[in-house]
């Protein structure tokens, strides 16, 4: 099953989408063209959204990383986050502005001391995440630091969240990315560092990871810088493919 | 209450600063923080009032810093309410990665009760003890950015949400605690903070 959450007659709601993605049933049943929905983020009030860096060992040497002992890890808060078909502000002065494509995770249940072997159980589904970087933004405090990575809108998520048992394997997925129609990034959730189990190890060992919390785990090699105008779509398989329109921040 | 995020706001101390000087030109920071140095507490550190602080047993000691907490009223910075924090942390020297394990373990934020926001909280100390001893005691005039500064710095790249909980500073000579002690945060026109540091329970 496929979720999504929309805005619909004044309120947000967790819709299921049928039809082969033409069409969303709401809970009460009617059904809505796919093409009418103002999709939002699917997430849950509330939810902690943890997000990785150099995850993958082809992006950490483009930009000049060693690979990690320990997953490079940071949180984000709900207004970083924009729904499928959504717009992200480009500040004038953001020549280095690139989107990140990534396979998000979505806990299930209550997840503390979990070992890695048993750690997939606790992942409900999954979706697709674009964690827009700002390079200019960087400073070498809390690196990736917030005025980077936690700016309105700039971290589309979405369309919808993804029955874990309809994926399968998590780490066996193709990821891609276009920008204003050129292929720009284009990897494998095989070549991840740290897979979604060990990381689910990682962070229940120091705290209880909760129900509707995310995982964005990091995103592989391909750095474009975005313009204004920009079409952005980053794709993952058997997940979903997440639109994203660059705009001019006024 | 809070509905949305609790930031925090790290390096905004300047008798902290003045102690790290020269550090922060060298490697791997290069230069001294320009933006607020922010972090994100997740609502697994915020507990039920008055509930003890779980303590881990690798960690002997952790760092208890006591602070200001602001709840905004709106999206343009309105400050709704104020409280006494307690913002816990794991000891860590280096500021250069977002100190997520150090930070985020579960009841690592106890509050104190809620009460309107009055600017001139912002002068009077904050007054820390364990165990009935004054063990710290701090102004936020010490504070880099005060609340003003603050809230125009941080919006002038995010938007803080109504909900959302925003802690002013941590004072670098922060408190030590351990399993075992009470403690209590106190400033004038607040209610004060009580809480206490337990071994964590087995799972």
């Amino acid at each position: 099953m496929k979720r999504a959450r929309i805005a619909h007659q004044g309120r947000a709601v967790w819709a299921e989408v049928v039809d082969d993605g033409a069409a969303l049933r709401l809970p009460d049943g009617a059904r809505l063209a796919a093409g009418q929905a103002h999709w939002l983020a699917p997430v849950t009030p509330g939810a902690t959204i943890f997000a990785l860096g150099l995850n993958y060992a082809d992006h950490s040497a483009e930009l000049g990383f060693k690979p990690q002992a320990e997953p490079l890890l940071f949180l984000k808060g709900h207004a970083t986050l924009v729904g499928h078909r959504g717009a992200t502000p480009r500040p004038a002065d953001a020549d280095q502005m690139h989107p990140e494509c990534e396979l998000v995770a979505v806990i299930g249940k209550p997840a503390r001391r979990v070992r890695e072997a048993d750690a997939l159980a606790y992942v409900s589904g999954y979706t697709v995440a674009c964690d827009y970087a700002i390079r200019e933004y960087l400073e070498n405090y809390y690196r990736p630091n917030l005025r980077v990575k936690n700016r309105d809108a700039t971290t589309p998520l979405g369309p919808w969240i993804v029955d874990a048992a309809e994926v399968g394997d998590p780490q066996a997925l193709t990821l891609t990315t276009t920008v204003a129609g050129e292929p720009v990034q284009a990897g494998s959730t095989a070549d991840m560092v740290f897979p979604i189990a060990g990381l689910i190890e990682y962070l229940s060992g120091f705290m209880t990871l909760m129900p509707g919390d995310l995982i964005l785990t990091g995103t592989p090699h391909g750095v474009k810088f975005v313009a204004a105008g920009d079409e952005v779509v980053c794709e993952i398989e058997k997940v979903g493919r997440l639109i994203n329109h660059v705009e001019a921040q006024r | 209450m809070i509905a949305g995020a609790v930031y925090g706001v790290a390096l905004n101390d300047r008798q902290q600063l003045a102690a790290l000087g020269e550090a922060l030109s060298q490697p791997p920071y290069a230069r001294p923080p320009a933006a607020p140095v922010l972090y994100i507490k997740p609502r697994t550190c915020l507990s039920g009032f008055g509930a003890a602080v779980p303590l881990p047993p690798e960690l002997s000691e952790v760092e208890a810093a006591p602070t200001l907490g602001l709840l905004l009223a709106d999206d343009a910075g309105a400050i709704g309410a104020a409280c006494l924090a307690l913002d816990v942390c794991e000891p860590h020297a280096s500021y250069y990665r977002p100190a997520i394990r150090q930070r985020c373990r579960d009841g690592f934020l106890p509050l104190g009760g809620f009460a309107p926001f009055d600017a001139a909280l912002a002068g009077a100390p904050i007054v820390t003890r364990i165990d009935g001893a004054l063990v710290h005691r701090w102004e936020l005039t010490r504070l880099v950015r005060g609340v003003a500064q603050l809230l125009a710095d941080i919006g002038g790249f995010m938007t803080l949400q109504a909900g959302d909980l925003l802690l002013v500073g941590l004072p670098g000579d922060a408190p030590r605690a351990r399993a075992g002690q009470s403690l209590s945060v106190e400033m004038d026109g607040l209610p004060t903070l009580h809480t206490r540091f337990e071994p964590e329970a087995a799972a």
